[in-house]
């Protein structure tokens, strides 16, 4: 659940995937499968790959992404160190 | 059950796969693996008709973009081919023999 | 997707004649594990590409003590990080019921989540917390007792059955939940209609109210009459009894067929399949398309027959699942979606949604329980933009304080200290005065009665010796500075710098895996008295007193020493010293100062372990400074007294090298801590007469000792031109970009820290020890001046060196202002 979570704080966000095809857009929601549904997305390569264009709002599935770009100050990380740790926690229970 | 796909359902959507094909077609249903339902499955380059009705693995999907104005779609028949996701490995077998023995030497 | 997991087979039970017995199906024969997600393919294959063989341990480290290459992002990290716990912290926390974290308090977020479905779900809530077991034996309970349909159930249930745990959770963000609503399949939000057809005052007939205004008007506005907001359409369920009455308006512009096809649908349905549910969804369908686009085009229209022509050819099946059937799913989906404990699974999210928001006003009691979290977890770093000088600033204004109190002072033997100090500084002007040679010593003949006050003291404090017991300790202990056989071999060791190779001192302290996972587990205890705290239960800090494993004698090193190598160990401290009590705390301290020389931030702060600090070392002082000095530091200045702070500095010269430790940057600081926070007591003691005359003579000879193991090396505390260059180069690496004006103006290494050591040195020390002290670092005091002098000669006009150079005087003045002198221009005079 610790990406699920981590994800969400995302939100509103601008994030960049990578799967070859390179979106960036706008993370309107994820779910645990870490499925995400990008609005106002943008193709960083879209004369090499022109198969999103007049696509604006996209769902990818989450097992498919490759990167998601953050920016720094959009992470917490001793937050995130301690999330991760009760994570570890909760499964070792 | 995934929530994110409710908004798409009897939409024209764009699917790439991961074989880095690249679909139009009207979503019907899905499920939580995000098996999908399609009718109408056009290819998107050419707009020919593949299928009125198909049904593709949620393993197959890559993404689902939600085709604006739901219009046709039709990108021209010079469309560079989309790479697949599979990300093969030349020889693979050849790593996987050498994991083996170094195995068996354990 | 079989929910049912539905054997269509017929294979059904039989009984020993092999006759089929007819029992209806149980969920939970056939439900068992059915939903579960399914494997990806070649999932099996992940073990071998993610390395999953490997051990999955806690003896990580991520910090920067490592081996120096790794990038400096990874430095900043704490810092950037910290800014947030302490900016949420900071708002509002003082306004802190603990009694309102009862659980079931927090409501609201869960209304965002089902907002969709109207407010008045929020009306009631269920106490209790069902399981999933729970929920299906009430299912079962209700199919066995033949309850109708389900009158029985209570009114929060209906809508979106919320059960009460949701309500906890705040599991979706703002844009989320009209989605965690739809989530659930449409003809499942009209269930509730179906349910409460028996009571549909509750709820049905407000919503309705308010929904049919604009239903109809739309219909006779827009040509197609069918354009429904799409939202309303969403809220979907009240308006159906309204839609089952009245036939559904068909759009004069749509040919005839789907209308006709709905009027043959209605006889063939079963009554209770009837599609009025699913009518509004069908709007909903409907206006989501129109709603992009106001007039239909011909091709339009056409798709949109299509289209509902497929929803015709759905509704066929729409009995398929009774209100039972439907009900049990979207339970068992919320179910899924829905935690006990929230801060367990959701953790991150909500906390930093609350450090984010910084907890704005408006936002109900839920951020409680967030605000909670970080007052208790500590504010953690120090604050939002504050860097690692912050424990420092901290540091110089307690010593500034003593100065100050020091000079206010009325000099009662203005005339011998006078003399003393003309002996060691000469008659100065002292631009030359670098070059003149060093004068002798001038001890004044007419004794000054220090030295035999010193006597007097030590006598009389043998005398009174035992008053109190903390006092007796350190008076014991002082005794045994000379002989203690274990601290002798300390001493030793880290005088042969055996402590400088980090891996000897981890193995000697259980091994760097050991001391990692030492770590972990202490991270561990801490997170599960925070959460016991958030949950307003007792808390109980024993394990974690254990974890830190301070006076375990086992490890030659303490292994707490050793966690303090890692950054992250130096990172938890502060959380760890909001669970732990006052003797602990000092516990603590004393293995700490005991045991300061096999502290690796000491080695690679010292200019003789350490000639060339690499960035990522400095980074880890700087680390160190902001966090653990300033609990030090916070620590004595609230909690520690007089005899307790004696007591550290015992420890640290009973066990240490003084000498040695005197030459690293961090060592400084922390004498600096103690004898200034000394000095600062004995100053509002002396006003109040409290310090007892043994505890003066005690602290006299602890003083003594320390002084004793310094002189002589006085002049070591500054460290060699090389040291400082390479210092200021490698900070000046690490800001690459910063304006070129550095370049113009050469950086100097600052050396605050030891002036202020100096100062508090001095200010403790008396008069002999004040000339011993400026007789050993004379050089130093006429190189700062003079470097001060070159800098102000040469580029008046910049305003970088003029700030330098007052920075040199000011800080060389902390440490003449005790001695009632004052370097300024060039020329050392006496303070007025």
């Amino acid at each position: 659940m610790l990406f699920f979570s981590f994800f969400k704080t995302l939100v509103d966000q601008e994030v960049t995937l990578k799967n070859d095809i390179e979106l960036k857009g706008t993370l309107k929601s994820v779910d645990q499968f870490l499925n995400l549904k990008l609005d106002n997305i943008s193709c960083s390569n879209e004369s090499k790959y022109p198969h999103l264009t007049s696509v604006r709002n996209i769902f990818i599935r989450g097992s498919t992404v490759r990167y998601v770009y953050l920016n720094k100050n959009m992470v917490d990380t001793n937050l995130l160190q301690d999330a991760a740790r009760r994570e570890a926690m909760t499964e070792k229970k | 059950m995934s929530p994110l796909l409710k908004d798409y359902l009897g939409q024209r959507i764009v699917i790439i796969t991961t074989e880095g094909e690249c679909y139009v077609a009207t979503l019907e249903g899905y499920d939580k693996s995000v098996n999908l339902l399609l009718s109408n499955v056009r290819r998107r380059s050419d707009d020919e008709l593949l299928s009125i009705a198909l049904t593709l693995r949620g393993s197959e999907v890559v993404v689902c973009g939600l085709l604006s104005n739901n219009e046709v779609g039709k990108l021209g028949e010079e469309v560079p081919a989309l790479k697949d996701t599979k990300n093969k490995v030349q020889d693979e077998y050849l790593i996987w023999e050498e994991v083996l023995k170094a195995r068996l030497i354990k | 997707m079989s929910f049912f997991g539905f054997d269509t087979s017929g294979n059904q039970a039989k009984d020993r004649d092999g006759r089929d017995i007819q029992k209806p199906l149980d969920f939970e024969d056939t439900y068992k594990g059915l939903g579960d997600y399914d494997n990806e393919e070649e999932d099996f294959l992940n073990a071998e590409t993610f390395g999953a063989t490997a051990e999955f341990g806690t003896d990580f480290d991520f910090g920067h003590g490592n081996g120096g290459n790794e990038p400096a992002n990874n430095a900043n990290s704490y810092a950037t990080a910290s800014r947030s716990y302490v900016a949420a912290a900071s708002s509002g926390v003082e306004h802190q019921p603990q009694a309102t974290l009862d659980a079931s308090v927090d409501l609201k977020p869960m209304e965002s989540l089902w907002s969709s479905s109207g407010p008045v779900i929020q009306q009631q809530e269920q106490p209790q917390v069902l399981s999933m077991e729970e929920l299906e034996r009430q299912q079962r309970q209700r199919q066995m007792g033949g309850q109708p349909g389900f009158m029985g159930m209570p009114p929060p249930n209906y809508g979106m059955p919320p059960p009460p745990q949701m309500q906890m959770h705040n599991q979706y963000p703002g844009p989320f939940p009209p989605q965690g609503m739809q989530g659930i399949p449409p003809q499942f939000q009209h269930m509730p209609v179906m349910f409460n057809q028996g009571q549909p005052q509750a709820q049905g007939i407000p919503n309705q109210a308010q929904f049919s205004p604009m239903y109809q008007p739309q219909l006779h506005n827009q040509g197609e009459g069918q354009g429904l907001p799409s939202e309303q359409a969403g809220q979907g369920a009240s308006p159906a009894p309204q839609a089952l009455e009245s036939p559904i308006p068909a759009p004069p512009a749509l040919s005839p067929q789907p209308q006709q096809q709905q009027q043959l649908q209605h006889p063939m349905s079963p009554p209770q399949m009837i599609s009025p549910p699913h009518t509004p969804r069908e709007h909903g369908r409907q206006s989501r398309g129109q709603s992009r686009r106001e007039p239909l085009t011909a091709e339009e229209q056409k798709r949109l027959q299509i289209r509902q022509a497929k929803v015709e050819k759905i509704l066929r099946h729409s009995g398929l699942m009774t209100p039972r059937d439907k009900d049990f799913i979207t339970r068992y989906q919320l179910s899924q979606i829905v935690t006990d404990d929230p801060y367990n699974e959701d953790f991150y999210f909500q906390v930093y949604k609350i450090i984010q928001r910084g907890g704005v006003v408006g936002e109900s009691n839920k951020d409680l329980i967030a605000r909670a979290y970080l007052e208790h977890s500590g504010h953690r770093l120090g604050g939002r933009y504050k860097r690692a000088d912050v424990a420092l600033q901290r540091m110089q204004s307690q010593v500034e304080k003593a100065v100050t109190v020091a000079k206010e002072r009325p000099q009662k033997s203005k005339d011998h200290s006078d003399a003393a100090r003309e002996g060691v500084l000469g008659k100065i002007s002292s631009a030359m005065n670098s070059k003149a040679p060093r004068r002798q010593l001038q001890i004044p003949v007419h004794k000054t009665g220090d030295e035999s006050a010193i006597a007097d003291d030590n006598s009389s404090g043998k005398a009174s010796r035992g008053s109190t017991p903390a006092l007796n300790v350190v008076t014991q202990s002082l005794e045994k500075v000379e002989i203690s056989q274990q601290s002798r071999a300390r001493r030793r060791s880290s005088y042969a710098f055996t402590s400088v190779d980090q891996s000897s001192v981890l193995s000697r302290s259980g091994g760097r895996k050991f001391v990692l996972s030492l770590i972990e587990t202490v991270y561990e205890e801490v997170l599960e008295l925070e959460a016991q705290l958030r949950g307003g239960s007792n808390i109980d800090s024993t394990a974690l007193w254990e974890a830190l494993h301070i006076g375990d004698e086992s490890y030659e090193v303490c292994p707490f020493i050793s966690m303090l190598s890692f950054d992250k160990g130096i990172k938890i401290m502060p959380r760890i010293f909001n669970f732990l009590n006052n003797g602990q705390k000092l516990k603590l301290l004393q293995t700490f100062f005991g045991e300061l020389s096999h502290l690796n931030i000491i080695i690679i702060s010292s200019y003789k372990t350490n000639a060339s600090p690499t960035e990522s070392q400095l980074k880890q002082i700087e680390l160190f400074q902001a966090v653990f000095l300033k609990i030090i530091v916070s620590f004595l200045s609230s909690s520690a007294n007089f005899i307790e702070i004696m007591g550290l500095l015992l420890y640290l010269i009973k066990n240490n090298n003084v000498s040695f430790i005197s030459t690293s940057k961090i060592g400084l600081n922390l004498i600096t801590v103690l004898i200034s926070r000394a000095a600062l007591i004995r100053q509002d003691i002396n006003r109040s007469n409290v310090l007892s005359s043994p505890e003066i003579s005690a602290w006299n000879e602890v003083y003594d000792k320390l002084f004793t193991s310094l002189e002589t090396k006085l002049s070591l505390v500054f460290p060699p031109k090389e040291y400082t260059d390479k210092v200021v180069r490698t900070t000046l690496g690490s800001v690459s970009g910063s304006p070129p004006v550095i370049a113009a103006s050469p950086q100097h290494y600052d050396q605050a820290y030891i002036w202020q050591f100096l100062a508090s040195l001095a200010l403790s020390g008396k008069l002999n020890h004040q000339r011993i002290i400026i007789d050993e670092i004379r050089d130093e005091i006429f190189g700062t001046i003079n470097v001060a002098e070159e800098l102000g000669k040469g580029q008046e006009d910049q305003p970088a060196s003029q700030y330098k150079k007052d920075k040199l005087y000011q800080d060389l003045n902390l440490f003449l202002n005790v001695m009632g002198l004052v370097a300024r221009d060039g020329e050392i005079t006496e303070l007025k």
